[in-house]
């Protein structure tokens, strides 16, 4: 391990060309981390930017992008702008701009933002897809779109949709669904939902 | 014993106190040492073409000390408004001068304060250190509290309980309890520490 440490502070940028072993870091601007990252609690304000996998055990808060090279394991997630990982493992998922995995995003509660866009699949018990964003394959314990949202594939337990959204592909669900008017979709009741891919 | 003013004197033990008049020269009159169990006080510049081994040292109205060898003080090193170019090692209980500390290979002392810059070319252990302006070390730095106001270069390993710097800060890694730095902190080897407070910018490098 290069960097072990308690606590950083930094007001500007910080930038660890290797990796970094932490308990809390808050950086008023960038972090830029060549090797992996791990760390308690995390607060940026700006950027964060890992090469390889990031872990933060409880609270990773950043105002605007969030890019980890490998996987990303933590506890609660809130980014103001985006997030960018292979894929996303936490306990919570709060996006207010675009979620971006290549093998999926799975957590408790995971919720995108107005006009907001996720690519990759979302694995989660709670599903929150705010107006007027779009989101590619959700398996969902309980999925609410709000107005004029879209997904691709839906396989929900409950599914709660606001008027004006779209499934372009199919709508499974177990026990619920509830549209408002003018939403379509092509849904279907089923006794068991398809496995999720992370 | 008394040295008048723009003289060269050769010493080589005195158990007496030693008064240096300005811009005068002394050297070993036989060794490479010269021994005086008393105090030594300089005028204004002198060149010291030995090693110098003291009780302490003192120096009133500024000037430049020059030794040309090892400088060993027994209790302090007081230079107002002074320089003090040591080739050799620098060991003292406590050092205080006001603009510049050389010490070609390290130095040794229970604290020491600059009010200008500290440069050595060696390894630098010292409980406390306090430096105005700027510090630089070829070797390693070990101690206690390390103050620069300005700016702090080593190129070895440092190992402090506490590293504050008003403007940048250059290591090359090390085991620091507590770290603040106004400006920019570079860390260029493996680096442990508790706390890290960094106004600018950190660049932590790790060259596994």
């Amino acid at each position: 391990m290069g960097i072990k440490g308690t606590h950083v502070s930094v007001g500007g940028v910080l930038n660890v060309d290797g990796s970094m072993e932490v308990d809390e870091v808050r950086v008023g601007g960038t972090v830029e981390v060549k090797g992996f990252f791990k760390a308690k609690k995390v607060s940026v304000g700006g950027r964060l930017k890992v090469d390889e996998n990031a872990s933060v055990e409880d609270r990773l808060e950043v105002g605007g992008v969030v890019k980890i090279g490998g996987e990303l394991k933590a506890g609660m997630v809130e980014a103001g702008g985006a997030l960018e990982a292979d894929a996303c493992f936490a306990d919570g998922v709060k996006v207010g701009g675009k979620v971006e995995t290549r093998r999926g995003c799975r957590s408790k509660t995971f919720e995108i933002g107005r006009k907001g866009r996720v690519i990759g699949p979302v694995v989660a018990e709670y599903v929150k897809i705010g107006r007027d964003a779009s989101v590619e394959d959700v398996y969902a314990g309980r999925l609410e779109l709000l107005e004029n949202s879209s997904a691709r594939n839906v396989y929900a337990r409950e599914a709660y949709l606001k008027h004006g959204c779209r499934v372009s592909g199919e709508l499974l669900y177990v026990e619920k669904l509830e549209l408002e008017r003018l939403t379509q979709i092509n849904s279907r009741k089923v006794e068991k939902l398809p496995e999720p891919p992370v | 014993m008394r040295i008048e003013p723009r003289k060269t004197v050769e010493i080589d033990v005195l158990e007496e106190d030693l008064f240096v008049g300005a811009y005068s020269t002394i050297k070993a009159k036989t060794g490479e040492a010269i021994i005086v169990k008393g105090n030594v006080e300089f005028e204004r510049d002198c060149n010291i073409l030995s090693s110098l081994r003291a009780y302490s040292i003192s120096l009133e109205n500024g000037g430049k000390i020059n030794v040309q060898g090892d400088l060993i003080v027994e209790k302090s090193v007081r230079l107002e408004d002074g320089e003090l170019l040591v080739s050799g090692r620098l060991e003292a209980e406590d050092v205080d001068v006001g603009k510049l500390v050389k010490a070609g290979n390290g130095l040794k002392c229970r604290s020491i304060s600059v009010g200008g810059g500290l440069e050595s070319g060696g390894d630098v252990d010292a409980e406390n250190i306090s430096v105005g302006g700027t510090m630089s070390v070829q070797g390693n730095v070990k101690g206690s509290r390390l103050g620069v106001g300005g700016t702090l270069t080593v190129k070895g390993l440092t190992e402090l309980e506490k590293l504050d710097v008003g403007g940048v800060a250059r290591i090359n890694g090390g085991i620091i309890m507590d770290i603040n730095v106004g400006g920019v902190f570079e860390s260029a080897g493996k680096l442990v520490f508790e706390r890290l407070n960094v106004g600018g910018v950190a660049r932590l490098k790790v060259v596994d």
